[in-house]
Order: structure tokens, then C-alpha cells, then sequence
């Protein structure tokens, strides 16, 4: 062959392969990202790694480690190492965050650390780690589930989507009991409101970045909250839980693909003087799967990124608006009371029992007076024993109630942890257990002259106390 | 109370529920915030004491007064 011809000949070829390998390629990678998947049975039939990704701990406060493993697609995986638990649950942000890298062969993954040693392998369900001494120790699969989900709509609520229809929003449209993200936006206007809204986003491994399951949550038609898969990535301002170019979230509490999430949102429109002149920003309070993620935030500019209302803030109301960026997100039981919002607080939820106590009786029985041997105080000469007498009264709600009893007859007293019923229907929920800026204290009191007959309640949560009762500290006066 | 708990906390008597005798009154406490330990639910004594707010009808038996023991009853 002549040798100029087959220079050729031999660069057409490799212009013909490079061009067929890169369309491959391309076609491959647009198949890969554009595969999205909306129902958890189907994902779990067709893809393994959906199965593998999730959270490994466990699902109280008190844990050395939590572990966040993301799919990213064909059998790779990175997990994310927190410090004292999961996010919500002892991990913050100023503590350790590690990043291995998986590899599935088969139905194990292998997790190998920055120093390319093996670190961790997965099977089963359960998180193996080696550990420096050699031994092994191991965490479980957990799913957790936001304590908000599934909350009823309050007496006073106007119920923008329960599922029946999506006649309440402007281009709304509902598939299968759902509210899909189509760029809808609520025919009624709101000022000041307290908002609950589901939400799930697709599970799509080989995604990243804004494509991963990305819409948005605004308010007003100007603010967004985002909405996004991004379980287990740094929690940036335009990541679930970010107020999108304003502020990232105190912690990221994204559950992961598919998995049902909450927002508990309350704001407080912005303010004008009688001349019209702005006079104080709107300001939001957002917890993010029952998770306070932002507390009291001003949102100081007029809009956010590709918000559908563009113009000078000009008054206090305005619609919600669910964003439609290309994903199959999906909505439910969303519904928002209008008003002042002090009745309303996120978490609170409709009552569903009443404030009576619940009384046990059983046989009697004594314990002798008896104190540790490294007990400061003296054993007592004038008691010899006590006697319980079989009786015991109380509420599972709240906890550590230490009350005081003022001149009106009613003890009151703080009270920390778990929920706790209020008079006006909802419940407070007080947390200790998150960082000490943003941990509550519950404010009780205690009705009643007999103990088988009182009454209890919460009437509110102390937001400005620091410090936590589960790590021994409190705040300086 | 060696046997106190196994999880009790923030115990206290609150004065409004001691009896005209002194020694008649309501222990109130919190208790059992973690509900089991290695997969076993956790003894619970006095009974009835759980999470939240328990309050536990009790009498202090003075030295000299009658009574018996634990295990006797």
C-alpha cells in the first residue's frame, strides 16, 4: 500500500474509533444520568446499590459514629464517616467528617480509606470497620424517618394538597396521590405562616451535583428552600436544607433518595411603614425532616436564584411555588396555616390523646434506707426505710420535670427531651441533644392537687437557653 | 434504693404533694430514656416508672414505727 494512503487510511480509522468510542461514551454517560428512579420497589429490584446506600449507626443519640453511604452508581459508593453519629444525632459541623471510597464485588462492598487500605467492608446490612487494634466493630443499616411525617393538618390549616387533587395551585398537576413538581404555584397568597410539606426525591446514583433530584421550595415566590438528593454531601446553601444563595443549613439532615422528607417551615413575612417603606426583611425558622436547620433567619435580598417573582419586594404576602428543574420529585400532605405563628411552632403536631395520667397499681413493698458508700450526705437516724405504696401516676411525654410551686397553686417547671402536649391541640417537641446553640427547654406546668387527677401540659419552648443536659453543660449566665 | 432505676433521673419531691403527716408524699422522676440494652428491655423498679414524668406514692417508715423489710411484703 502506498505509505501516504495508509497514513491515511490509518488516521481515518482512528478518527472513526475515536468518534465511535466518544458517541459510546456519551450515550452511555446520558443513559446513566438520565436514569432516575421513583419507586423504592422497583429500585430495590433493579439496582443493588439502592439497597447498600443509607445509613449505618444508630438511631439514638450517644453513638461514637455514624456512616452515610451514597450511591454513586455501578457498584462505586463513597461513605461519609461522622463523628459522634449521624447528623441530628451527635454529629455537627465542627466535628470530623471522613470520606472512603467503595467498591462492590458481588453483594460485599469494599471500602478502602485515603491511604488506599481496606477500612471497612459491608455485607448484609451491616457496616464491618477495622480497627487499629485488629478487632472489628459494626454498625447496622438503619432508616430513619422524619418525626413530622404523616402530620395532620390543624383545625385553622388550609390543606393546599392531600392528595386528592392539585386544584389548589396553578399548573398543578397529581399522579397517583401525588403533587408533581411541575413549577406550580399556590392560588392563595400568605403573609406569616407555619408550612408542612412531604417530599421524596428520585434515586439517581450516576447523577451529580444540581441533577440529582434537584427542585425547590419557594416562599413567597421569592426564597427558596432547596430541595435536592444531597444525603451525605457537605450541606451547601444550594443543597436540601440551604436557603438557596442566602444561607446552608446548620446541618445536613437530607434522608436519602426516595426516602419520605419533611420541611416544618415558619415565616414571618416582611414588614412595611405606612408609606410603603420595607421595614424589616422576612425572617424563617425551617427544620428539615423535624431537624431545625435554620432558626430566625433574615432573608435579606428581594429574591433568590430562579425564583418566579423578580420584582422589588413590594409587600408582605405572596404564593408557594414548587420548582420543576427537570426531576421527578414528587409532593404530599402539604398544608399551611395562615397567621401569627407563636400557636405553631415547627413540630408541633395535632393532639391525639387527652392530658389525663396514667395511673399502674401494684402490691406494695419496702426498701431499706441504705446510701452508697461514697454518698457526701449522712445516712438519716429518723427513717429507716421507704415504703412504695403502689400507686404511681405520670405522662410519657416530656422528661426530667423538676417543678416549683408558685402562689397560684400550679407547679411549673422546665422540662427537656421528646414531646410534650399543649393545651391548644399541638405538641412541643424539645431537643437536647442537638448542638448547644440550638438545643430547647420545655416550660411545663402541672395542674391539679391530686397526683391520680392532675393535669399537664406544655406552654411553650425556651429557644434562648444554651447548653445541654446530655452532655453535662450549661451556658454562663 | 440500691435498685432504684435502672434509668431514674431528675428525682424530686415537690412540697405541694407531701401529706400533713411529713411522711406521706409523691417521689416524681424521669426514667428509662433508652428502652433497651443489647436488644433486652431494661428492668424498670419501682414498677410502672417510665420516660417522661412518674410520679410513685411513698412513705418514709421512721425508725421507730413498724415495717417490714423488702422481700417480706
Amino acid at each position: 500500500m502506498n505509505p501516504e494512503l495508509m497514513n491515511r487510511t490509518t488516521t481515518i480509522c482512528l478518527l472513526s474509533a475515536l468518534f465511535f468510542v466518544t458517541a459510546y461514551q456519551a450515550q452511555i454517560t446520558g443513559e446513566n444520568r438520565s436514569k432516575a428512579w421513583t419507586d423504592p420497589e422497583v429500585a430495590r429490584q433493579e439496582d443493588p446499590d439502592f439497597t447498600i446506600q443509607g445509613e449505618y449507626g444508630s438511631a439514638g443519640a450517644g453513638a461514637s459514629l455514624g456512616v452515610q453511604v451514597v450511591a454513586l452508581g455501578n457498584g462505586r459508593f463513597d461513605a461519609y464517616l461522622l463523628q459522634d453519629g449521624l447528623p441530628g444525632l451527635g454529629w455537627t459541623r465542627e466535628k470530623s467528617r471522613t470520606v472512603w471510597k467503595g467498591l462492590r464485588d458481588g453483594e460485599k462492598v469494599i471500602f478502602t480509606s485515603a491511604d488506599k487500605k481496606v477500612a471497612a467492608t459491608l455485607l448484609g446490612g451491616t457496616l464491618r470497620l477495622a480497627g487499629e487494634d485488629g478487632k472489628h466493630s459494626t454498625l447496622p443499616r438503619i432508616e430513619r424517618t422524619s418525626p413530622t411525617l404523616g402530620a395532620k393538618p390543624p383545625k385553622d390549616a388550609v390543606v393546599l394538597f392531600d392528595g386528592s387533587s392539585a386544584e389548589q395551585w396553578e399548573n398543578g398537576k397529581s399522579e397517583k396521590g401525588f403533587l408533581l413538581a411541575t413549577g406550580c404555584t399556590s392560588k392563595q397568597r400568605f403573609g406569616d405562616y407555619t408550612l408542612h410539606l412531604e417530599f421524596r426525591t428520585p434515586y439517581k446514583p450516576t447523577a451529580r451535583g444540581q441533577q440529582r433530584g434537584n427542585s425547590g421550595l419557594y416562599h413567597s415566590g421569592r426564597w427558596e428552600t432547596q430541595i435536592l438528593d444531597s444525603f451525605g454531601l457537605d450541606g451547601n446553601d444550594n443543597e436540601c436544607g440551604g436557603i438557596y444563595s442566602i444561607s446552608k443549613p446548620r446541618l445536613n439532615m437530607c434522608l436519602p433518595p426516595l426516602a419520605w422528607q419533611t420541611y416544618d417551615v415558619e415565616f414571618t413575612a416582611a414588614k412595611f411603614d405606612p408609606s410603603g417603606k420595607r421595614a424589616a426583611w422576612p425572617r424563617i425558622t425551617v427544620r428539615l425532616n423535624g431537624v431545625s436547620v435554620h432558626e430566625d433567619l433574615e432573608l435579606a435580598k428581594d429574591f433568590t436564584t430562579s425564583a418566579p417573582i423578580t420584582k422589588p419586594l413590594d409587600g408582605p404576602e405572596g404564593p408557594l411555588f414548587l420548582q420543576d428543574h427537570g426531576n421527578p420529585v414528587v409532593f404530599r400532605n402539604i398544608w399551611i396555616v395562615p397567621g401569627k405563628l407563636a400557636a405553631h411552632l415547627p413540630g408541633a403536631e395535632p393532639q391525639t390523646a387527652d392530658l389525663k395520667p396514667e395511673i399502674f397499681r401494684f402490691d406494695p413493698f419496702t426498701w431499706p434506707s441504705e446510701i452508697p458508700q461514697d454518698c457526701p450526705f449522712e445516712r438519716s437516724g429518723a427513717f429507716r426505710a421507704i415504703r412504695f405504696l403502689g400507686v404511681k401516676s405520670g405522662f410519657r411525654y416530656g422528661d426530667t420535670w423538676y417543678p416549683s410551686w408558685a402562689e397560684n397553686d400550679i407547679l411549673y417547671s422546665p422540662w427537656t427531651d421528646g414531646k410534650t402536649k399543649r393545651l391548644d391541640g399541638y405538641t412541643d417537641w424539645s431537643q437536647s441533644w442537638v448542638d448547644p446553640v440550638h438545643i430547647t427547654t420545655g416550660q411545663g406546668v402541672i395542674i391539679g392537687d391530686d397526683p391520680l387527677k392532675l393535669v399537664a401540659y406544655s406552654i411553650g419552648l425556651d429557644r434562648k437557653r444554651t447548653g445541654s443536659t446530655a452532655i453535662g453543660k450549661s451556658s454562663p449566665p | 434504693m440500691k435498685e432504684f432505676g435502672m434509668q431514674a433521673y431528675f428525682v424530686n419531691i415537690p412540697s405541694k404533694f407531701i401529706g400533713a403527716d411529713g411522711v406521706t408524699m409523691w417521689l416524681l422522676y424521669s426514667g428509662n430514656f433508652s428502652l433497651d440494652q443489647n436488644e433486652k428491655p431494661h428492668p424498670v423498679n419501682p414498677p410502672g416508672g417510665h420516660y417522661g414524668m412518674t410520679f410513685q406514692k411513698i412513705e418514709l417508715l421512721r425508725t421507730q414505727s413498724s415495717g417490714t423489710a423488702r422481700g417480706s411484703d
